[in-house]
């Protein structure tokens, strides 16, 4: 595998800001067809949120649509540099069991990898390669 | 390998007429993605942490008011408990989906994952090693 990270990412992050909805935020999620978005506070990132986070650390705590995302995010955020290798990014995903990272590039967000980009790439015929191509569920 | 031996068994399953609510606690509770939808004993349909941001948040519906049988994937690919693992795979890939369930007569006795199905094939892969951490709380 010798592909660079920006040649595999899906460029252009999305995110949501601090102060609006999980509802908005799911919102998000379904219209961009993805299962992460970057939370921003005062145009810094300060977080990311998954579908999952919604559902485990609101839904599950009585909380509903309305409730702000922001204190829902992760903040130790673990990224990747766009001109890494993609087994730099193979590596952070198995030292932080995640399946998702953000590409930096010259300090700014430039858009995220996850596990199954990467898959498709080591083993375009692999199932998870192949799942992970198929359009997201709604 | 069949899939009795590499499945989840004893899945999480709840009433159709059982709050979205009360699935995310068991999400939570359990480290699971998926839970089961039961209508008399049998399989009537599967529910994801993902059905519940798009289904019920994204449309601003109460997760506290809103039963899981409402927004339950019903048209299901289903596994035995004696089908061999390159079935699953075959099932994983002609679907696009992650999870199936594994059903005896109608009624749920595992989950069956595309990382328990790596963990068979490919235990050096990444996704078998992400697969096997524990989950997000």
């Amino acid at each position: 595998m010798e592909a660079k990270v920006r040649d595999l990412m899906t460029p252009g992050a999305i995110g949501v800001d601090y102060h609006q909805s999980i509802g908005e935020a799911a919102r998000t999620m379904r219209d961009w067809g993805v299962g992460s978005v970057l939370v921003v506070s005062d145009r810094t990132l300060c977080g990311l949120v998954t579908d999952r986070d919604l559902v485990v650390r609101a839904v599950a705590e009585s909380k509903g649509p309305d409730a702000p995302v922001g204190p829902l995010s992760s903040h130790d955020l673990v990224g990747v540099n766009a001109d890494d290798d993609a087994v730099v990014a193979v590596r952070l995903m198995r030292e932080h069991a995640v399946r998702r990272l953000p590409v930096i590039d010259d300090g700014q967000i430039a858009g995220m990898v996850s596990l199954g980009d990467l898959a498709a790439e080591d083993d375009p015929a692999s199932a998870l390669a192949e799942v992970s191509q198929a359009d997201p569920s709604t | 390998m069949k899939m009795r031996d590499i499945m989840s068994p004893a899945p999480v399953s709840l009433a159709a007429d059982e709050s979205v609510s009360t699935a995310a606690q068991a999400m939570k509770e359990h480290g699971i993605g998926t839970v089961l939808v039961v209508t008399a004993g049998k399989l009537s349909g599967l529910v994801t942490d993902r059905d519940i941001a798009i289904r019920v948040l994204a449309e601003d519906r109460d997760p506290r008011t809103t039963c899981v049988g409402d927004i339950a994937t019903s048209d299901l690919a289903v596994l035995g408990p004696d089908d061999d693992v390159d079935q699953g795979i075959r099932l994983v890939r002609e679907r696009a989906v992650r999870r199936i369930p594994v059903v005896q007569d109608g009624a749920p006795v595992g989950v069956v994952s595309i990382g328990d199905l790596a963990l068979k094939k490919d235990q050096g892969s990444a996704l078998s090693d992400v697969s096997a951490a524990p989950p997000n709380i």
